[in-house]
């Protein structure tokens, strides 16, 4: 097996995400490991999967009390890898054929790295239409210090990076401290912060790694999405540049704090 | 023993002298030059990798020029081993030219081909570019008139061009190579595309309209590679994954090979003259090589570019591109080069010492008779 961990957080299950999460696992080699994790709730659902795929293990990492938000499920799955490296696939998407391949290649040349990044490509859900390009600004000529690499200080004006799909360095995330449940909206912005702000290298692979489907009705994202204002967009964008100085999750909500 | 009987003697013997340095390799070859003053010119690299060529195989060769301001030379783009070759300014009065020399004199330099038409030496013009010999020869003069008989050529292309023209001059092809310091790594490649164009209104036409037609490949970076030193130019094309490459009046083509050989996909504007390494004729079709992605108008080259962005970033560039490029560089390898000059110098040698053998028997069958 491969030293990458694939980790696919599920918080809900129905016959739609059924297909979806067929299709996710099958975008990935059958030489990868998979960690699907999810809450308690759902492990009896989910257990079909691991007779169905080699390749495939259910970790009902949540308890019933505890919240089930995609970033605690993926701090659950980071902490039960035992690979080197792992990624992160949301069950609405798929990575490419070429993405593996392409990222062992830049591992192999790049050892101070801690995330690649993929090229994603942003579809429409319904209408299943190309979007845009996502992750794609660091190859822009003078966007970041050195071209094709997230820094710091790119990040001071520009936050919209899609890190689901991307290998992370499993050593270089538990130490930083993970994700941030308490952060809406910007929690892979604070991360990235974090990250940089320690030094970590970052480095966008110049090959389409990720299709990322938006407007989908039911996803996390995009129900929290249409309910945040301008004002809070901006007021959790602020936030992330003031806590990626802590490693641990402060719990700030806007309700509490939005007058800070 | 009479005065002419005398000086005959002393002729024979100069003659016998200039025979054992062609023995013992020990003729100069000379190459004329013109300083760039630092600027990077492919038709000067070729004439620089011939005479590097030669005084690796051991030849006596200099380089020789003549310049009014302070001499810059090649050191700062081609490097040290070129520039260590010994140059001579020919104004200096350090330079002796005799019969078993070879002064090889570039196309440009008509001036040079009048002033040493009287030199002993053999004079042998290289010729890379028609357009010089169109710019820089006087109307009502030809290279018969200054005593020019042979020329070697970078290309056939170049060769028949010359034939037609001057039909006397005998010409050979000495194959350009290209050099090792261009070469692929195992690294993968980045998304930059590098341009090779001598005109900034041509990189204008390629850059401008791309963004404004298609602002989904905004970020796609473009490089302008003019001016840069050869190790460094080698280095930009070796991490690029693309080359744009314009010279539409080219006469060989080099930056495009080098691409090739770094591993960098060419796309290319079509030239007036298809060269050896463009062919892709077969028995059934005459058509350019797939080596390159080619366009034949600004109009077209964005759509191109888009294409082969998306293709490269989603790994779909056709192999057959690589395997085209991998066959039009055999044809330029150093081996061949330094093959075909090797032997064309040694031929020039011992025909230019059988001239000379021819003129002592001469000269004692004139003795005999007197």
């Amino acid at each position: 097996m491969k030293d990458i961990t694939i980790i696919i957080p599920v918080h809900v299950y129905n016959e739609q995400v059924k297909e979806m999460l067929i299709k996710a696992i099958e975008s990935v080699p059958s030489d990868y490991l998979i960690h699907i994790v999810n809450p308690n709730k759902l492990e009896s659902e989910l257990g079909w999967l691991v007779k169905k795929y080699d390749n495939v293990t259910v970790f009902s990492a949540v308890d019933e009390d505890e919240p089930t938000d995609f970033c605690t499920l993926v701090n659950r799955g980071v902490s039960t890898c035992g690979t080197n490296w792992f990624s992160i696939l949301e069950f609405d998407d798929e990575y490419t054929s070429i993405w593996f391949s392409n990222v062992e290649k830049e591992m192999e040349y790049k050892s101070d790295v801690s995330v690649f990044v993929p090229l994603t490509e942003l579809n429409d859900f319904n209408n299943t239409r190309f979007v845009s390009y996502g992750n794609e600004a660091p190859w822009a000529s003078s966007f970041s210090n050195e071209i094709g690499y997230i820094d710091n200080d790119c990040l001071q004006d520009f936050f919209d990076f899609y890190l689901t799909g991307s290998v992370f360095s499993t050593l270089d995330w538990l130490n930083s401290g993970g994700l941030k449940p308490s952060i809406k909206v910007t929690f892979w912005y604070e991360f990235l912060l974090r990250l940089t702000n320690d030094g970590k290298k970052i480095y966008v692979v110049p090959k389409l790694g990720y299709k990322h489907n938006v407007n989908r009705d039911g996803s996390l994202y995009n129900e929290y999405a249409n309910t945040v204002t301008t004002d809070e967009a901006d007021w959790w964008r602020e936030l992330a540049k003031k806590e990626c100085f802590f490693k641990k999750d402060r719990n700030k909500t806007y309700e509490n704090n939005k007058g800070e | 023993m009479n005065k002419n009987m005398e000086k005959d003697t002393t002729v024979i013997e100069r003659i016998q002298n200039e025979i054992e340095k062609i023995d013992k390799k020990e003729s100069n070859i000379y190459f004329f030059v013109l300083d760039t003053k630092g600027n990077p010119s492919g038709s000067l690299a070729y004439i620089y990798n011939l005479a590097l060529l030669l005084h690796n195989e051991d030849y006596k060769v200099s380089m020789l020029y003549q310049e009014q301001e302070e001499f810059v030379g090649v050191e700062s783009w081609l490097g040290e081993k070129y520039a260590s070759i010994p140059h001579y300014d020919i104004s200096s009065g350090d330079v002796a030219v005799g019969a078993s020399d070879i002064l090889f004199i570039p196309e440009i330099f008509s001036n040079i081909m009048i002033q040493t038409k009287k030199l002993p030496c053999k004079r042998i013009v290289i010729m890379q570019n028609y357009d010089y010999v169109l710019e820089q020869m006087p109307m009502a003069a030809q290279w018969g008139d200054m005593g020019i008989m042979e020329a070697i050529t970078n290309t056939d292309v170049n060769a028949e061009l010359i034939k037609d023209i001057f039909p006397y001059v005998k010409t050979t092809t000495i194959d350009p190579f290209i050099d090792k310091m261009f070469g692929e790594t195992k690294e993968p490649k980045q998304m930059i595309i590098n341009i090779v164009a001598k005109d900034q209104r041509d990189i204008n036409r390629i850059i401008k309209p791309f963004y404004w037609k298609y602002p989904m490949y905004k970020w796609v970076s473009f490089r302008d590679l003019r001016g840069f030193p050869k190790e460094h130019f080698a280095k930009l094309l070796r991490e690029a994954a693309i080359t744009i490459w314009v010279d539409e009046d080219t006469s060989f083509g080099y930056s495009a090979l080098e691409a090739m050989k770094s591993g960098s996909l060419v796309i290319a504007k079509t030239t007036e003259t298809t060269q050896k390494w463009m062919d892709g004729s077969d028995n059934s079709s005459v058509q350019l090589s797939d080596c390159c992605v080619w366009f034949d108008s600004f109009h077209q080259v964005h759509k191109i570019i888009a294409s082969v962005v998306r293709a490269w970033i989603t790994d779909s560039i056709p192999h057959e591109i690589a395997d085209a490029a991998h066959e039009s560089l055999k044809l330029y390898a150093e081996e061949n080069t330094r093959q075909q000059l090797v032997t064309y110098v040694e031929g020039v040698l011992n025909n230019r010492k059988e001239e000379m053998k021819s003129l002592i028997t001469y000269i004692n069958n004139q003795e005999n008779k007197e």
